[in-house]
């Protein structure tokens, strides 16, 4: 499996067979990558004092741009904590199904 | 400056003369820093969080709780990708700092350098609006002040000089300051006008203040432009949006429900731009087109949608293509097959071809070429998921038929340039349908070959009765599936549908008919899977009260073997010629006095299938030898899997055997008419068989053969043993010389008998003796040039153990009814327990762990008065006592030391074996439910490993 499947979400039980996983540990862990990603945003607050500053063409310019910066920030912490930490729960969710499954490869093979 | 900037100041400049544009324009300074400072603040509060994220990141990326294939996609893509992708944002940020910082540091050189700085255009206009209409008054004074100077002059001049007041200073205090007084005149204006619009020089102090301020924000506005913001944060976010579409689909949505259209007509406006799409694009496509298929049930009015779809998938190739994908070419081939669409279909077909380099080799200034062509079977058999075998038969059977062309090679030479040398041509393969009378059929070209057949409907063509019959014999759905759909060619339909309609010998017979020339490798297969199955189903296992496993037997499943082994193997051949015939000499495999011996080519099928398929159980069972101890359920399911194939083999091998013996004692006649009978063996039948287990649990199968040729013999009635599976040659010169010695032990016990060896037959391509011992006959190998393991990865120390230790290796064996030569044979169990004593040493055996350890330090005490009787001589001159106790304990539990059991030589080992053998006085717990016996021999063969 490569990392771009990882990526489109392509988990498959296939890869996945003969994988260890200590599910109360890695969860832990995995708490604390969302745990550290939930907190991180730029907040409204920061355009407060916009009005005073924003008294060129330049100045609103740059405010759109910095608008677009704070949206691309802000999406990290939902890119975080549920599109990387999904997938990633998927991808262990199969790891504890792939033994069941992996048992039929011999009755195929024969 | 860029070419952007060029173009952002051309433009600017244009309007910077109208002052409307740049009304309300302001900047401030403390305001600006505060408004900046709140970034500042906010980039180093993200930054400081990141930091944290970077830890826990690095947690899950480095941790050891989840490893594996998944597992390093998912670390990699946390320790490298998503780790540069926020190493991005916060460089992105960083510059952003630094920006902020440019435009006030610029502002500050370029207009005010007052950290308290406030300009507004109004202001300043306002300003100088205030003072232009002071220098309008000043200048109207000033002139009528030079005017009544002049009327003054000129009328008193005479009496005296009238001096001319200087208003020249203040004059140019005001056009300095607000600009030159417009109502002096159209020159004036105009020079002030040119100078205003100057960047260089504007007029007037406040002009100049206005110009600096728009001048400032032109440049300001290249600066940011400059910056690459837009581009950068599109960079960052495509990165991240590939997830976020996915679980926000809503973000592109309407964009592309726009382009559905476009696929309706068909064309192809949308798919030239795929290439450009990104993985965004391509998996909303993808969904928005699945939803048509699926909820589509008007094929008439959809048929657009899934041509174009089709379009789009063999666009993106066949590479990309999720299960998802597959599920939706499946309903289109679906739909193209069931309404004979042979335009959708070849479409759908056109990514399931291949074309293979697989050998280049350099001549005469070019390249010689060999390809592999086929049918790419991987992806067809992913489509085929998604076909339900039985109420989408046609579908299935078709798309399974078209998977099982045989793959092809071709070769072709290249000149250097690359262009195909005269006389050659370039690899091909096309796939494509068309109709014939209303039928679907499909054609296959290639270089070498044109294939045409018709789609089928497997399902249908076995029928309920065949269906019924295949669940008879202990078929599952998706046993008979696989059976049903391994077709190629029209012969391979026949026999499947021949097999599983027949029950009895005479039908069997008649499927015997059939050309086996005419199989694919497919019909093979399809064959292969039958006869182990129906040999099978001749038997349970069971455990006795005892505790024992015995074989329990299926009387209707041994009345099935006997009707299918009497018709398709012991029956006459199929319809052919002799000379055709001559052509099967399969099942002997060698000339007997000039004469090939014959035998029947569904016989060859079945014992080559068998054995290619105990092969290949063979990799697997390397694999599960390593399996954690406590997974037996897996180790089980290998063995039963493997003892099925070990044992229909073994049940092949006696019928070839008994054949040949038959065909021996003919071909002692003299007569020629008596000779020429000999060569039908195919009257042969047998009458009966009965099977039942041996002390390893190993299936022992018991036949009657007779012979309606057979005139000179009192009786018809033979009685083989199982002959043990072989069938490769030997490999080493110790275990071929254990062989001979076992033969030579075994002709001498037959002999001490009373009885004579009176011929030989071919077994395993080589010649036996043949023992008539009443009537019974036993055919064992004299030569041994072509017996050898069936596994030949056991090291070869431990290989020589097996013959000595184990049943299975060489041995004879008296039985009531007669002797049995075992020819070094190692079943999957006897292999297994190999290689778990190779692993884990003897003490594997041992059922109290303080026992292993007590042995483990009797061996430490070990002193060199101890090694007088065994490992001792010149063999172990080099050795001493230290390394001898390694290898001992290597022996006893696997365990390595410095000194490697593999520089032992095979006689070494033995010995080694032997003085644990005799010297271990300690009363040790063996399993005592298997692992009994005198010496580690027997111990092992009656050990239970699993």
């Amino acid at each position: 499996m490569a990392e771009a499947d990882v990526y489109l979400g392509l988990v498959n039980s296939d890869s996945s067979q003969g994988e260890y996983y200590n599910p109360e540990e890695f969860n832990l862990l995995l708490d604390d990558l969302n745990e550290t990603a939930s907190i991180m945003t730029i907040e409204d607050a920061v355009f407060i004092s916009k009005a005073a500053a924003e008294g060129t063409n330049a100045m609103e310019l740059l405010n759109q741009k910095l608008d677009q910066v704070q949206q691309m920030t802000n999406r990290y912490k939902t890119f975080m904590t549920v599109d990387v930490s999904g997938l990633i729960t998927d991808c262990t969710t199969n790891v504890q199904t792939a033994d069941s499954i992996s048992g039929d490869a011999i009755d195929v093979a024969n | 400056m860029g070419v952007l900037g060029n173009l952002i100041v051309n433009n600017i400049v244009d309007y910077t003369i109208h002052s409307f544009i740049n009304a309300g324009k302001f900047f401030n300074v403390p305001a600006t820093r505060k408004y900046f400072g709140d970034w500042s603040d906010s980039f180093t509060d993200f930054e400081n969080y990141a930091n944290e994220h970077f830890v826990a990141m690095d947690a899950v990326a480095t941790t050891d709780t989840w490893m594996g294939v998944d597992a390093d996609a998912a670390k990699t893509m946390l320790s490298d990708t998503e780790t540069t992708l926020l190493n991005d944002i916060l460089k992105l940020h960083d510059d952003i700092d630094s920006l902020h910082a440019t435009i006030l540091e610029n502002f500050k050189l370029t207009v005010d350098s007052d950290p308290e700085a406030y300009i507004s255009y109004d202001d300043l206009t306002k300003i100088e609006n205030d003072f232009k209409e002071k220098s309008e008054a000043y200048n109207a004074q000033v002139k009528t002040v030079e005017d009544m100077i002049l009327d003054l002059q000129e009328k008193y001049s005479k009496y005296g000089d009238i001096r001319t007041q200087d208003f020249s200073a203040g004059k140019t205090a005001f056009a300095n300051f607000c600009g030159p007084d417009e109502s002096l005149g159209s020159l004036a204006v105009e020079i002030a006008f040119s100078k205003f619009c100057s960047d260089d020089e504007p007029e007037g102090y406040l002009a100049y203040c206005r110009q600096k301020l728009i001048k400032f924000d032109n440049e300001t506005q290249i600066l940011i432009e400059e910056a690459n913001i837009d581009s950068r944060v599109d960079d960052l976010n495509k990165r991240m949006a590939s997830f976020i579409v996915e679980k926000h689909p809503e973000y592109l949505q309407l964009t592309y429900l726009n382009n559905v259209g476009k696929f309706v007509s068909g064309d192809s406006i949308l798919l030239n731009d795929t290439y450009s799409w990104s993985l965004i694009d391509a998996k909303q496509v993808r969904e928005i087109y699945s939803k048509v298929i699926k909820d589509s049930s008007n094929y008439t009015v959809n048929r657009a949608f899934f041509y174009g779809y089709m379009t789009y998938l063999n666009n993106i190739g066949s590479g990309n293509w999720s299960d998802e994908d597959c599920e939706s070419i499946s309903m289109i081939m679906h739909l193209a097959i069931k309404n004979k669409d042979t335009e959708l279909l070849n479409h759908a077909l056109t990514e399931f071809t291949y074309t293979k380099e697989i050998d280049r080799s350099e001549a005469g200034g070019g390249d010689n070429v060999t390809y592999e062509i086929g049918v790419n079977k991987e992806l067809m058999s992913k489509v085929l998921e998604h076909v339900d075998w039985k109420t989408q038969g046609r579908t299935y059977s078709t798309l399974s038929r078209i998977a099982n062309m045989p793959s092809e090679t071709f070769k072709t030479a290249y000149y250097d340039n690359g262009e195909v040398r005269k006389g050659y041509e370039k690899p091909y393969i096309r796939l494509g349908s068309s109709l014939v009378d209303e039928k679907l059929k499909i054609t296959i070209t290639t270089n070498n070959n044109s294939y045409d057949f018709m789609s089928v409907n497997m399902y249908k063509k076995i029928g309920e009765e065949g269906y019924q019959n295949l669940k008879a014999i202990g078929m599952t759905d998706e046993d008979i599936c696989e059976f049903a759909n391994s077709v190629f060619t029209d012969e391979d339909i026949q026999l499947v549908q021949g097999l599983s309609q027949a029950t009895t010998e005479e039908e069997y017979y008649k499927v015997a008919q059939i050309n086996p020339e005419k199989l694919s490798d497919s019909g093979n297969v399809a064959f292969s899977i039958y006869g182990l199955q129906v040999f099978d189903n001749c038997y349970d296992y069971e455990i006795d009260s005892d505790g024992n496993q015995i074989v329990k037997e299926n009387k209707d499943g041994i009345n099935k073997l006997l009707a299918f082994s009497n018709g398709m193997f012991l029956g006459n051949d199929c319809t052919l010629s002799a000379e055709e015939r001559n052509n099967y000499e399969v099942g002997a495999q060698c000339k007997i006095e000039g004469e090939w011996v014959y035998c029947n080519n569904y016989f060859k099928m079945a014992y080559s299938m068998t054995n290619y398929s105990l092969e290949n159980s063979q990799t697997l069972f390397e694999k599960y030898v390593d399996l954690d101890k406590e997974d037996l359920e897996q180790k089980n399911k290998f063995f039963t899997a493997q003892k099925q194939n070990y044992d229909y083999m073994t049940y092949l091998e006696g019928i070839r055997a008994g054949v040949q013996i038959k065909y021996k004692n003919l071909v002692e006649q003299t007569t020629a008419s008596e000779r020429r009978k000999t060569v039908n063996v195919y009257d042969t039948q047998l009458d009966s068989i009965s099977l039942y287990t041996v002390t390893n649990g190993r299936i022992h199968i018991d036949f009657e053969i007779n012979n309606t040729n057979l005139t000179n013999k009192e009786s018809d009635s033979y009685k083989y043993y199982a002959i043990q599976y072989c069938g490769e040659e030997i490999d080493n010169e110790y275990r071929k010389e254990e062989y001979d010695k076992a033969v030579k032990e075994y002709n001498n016990s037959i002999t001490s008998l009373g009885l004579d060896i009176v011929g030989c037959v071919p077994v395993f391509g080589e010649l036996q003796n043949i023992v008539d011992v009443g009537n019974t006959i036993i055919g064992i190998g004299s030569d041994g040039e072509n017996i050898v393991s069936s596994h030949k990865e056991v090291e070869e120390k431990y290989e020589r153990l097996m013959c000595e230790w184990n049943q299975d290796g060489i041995s004879v064996e008296g039985l009531p009814g007669g002797n049995e030569l075992k020819i070094g044979c190692y079943d999957p169990e006897t292999i297994y327990k190999w290689n778990i004593v190779q692993r884990d040493g003897l003490s594997v055996m041992c059922v109290d762990s303080d026992d292993v350890k007590e042995v483990t330090l009797y061996i430490n005490r070990l002193s060199e008065d101890d090694f007088k009787n065994f490992m001792s001589g010149k063999e172990w001159n080099r050795y001493s006592v230290e390394e001898k106790k390694e290898i001992l304990t290597c022996i006893w539990t696997g365990e390595t030391g410095k000194v490697s059991i593999d520089d032992l030589s095979n006689v070494q080992f033995d010995d080694a074996v032997k003085f644990l053998q005799n010297n271990l006085s300690i009363d040790i717990k063996y399993d005592n439910t298997a692992a009994v016996g005198k010496t580690f021999s027997e111990k092992l063969s009656n050990w239970e490993a699993y």
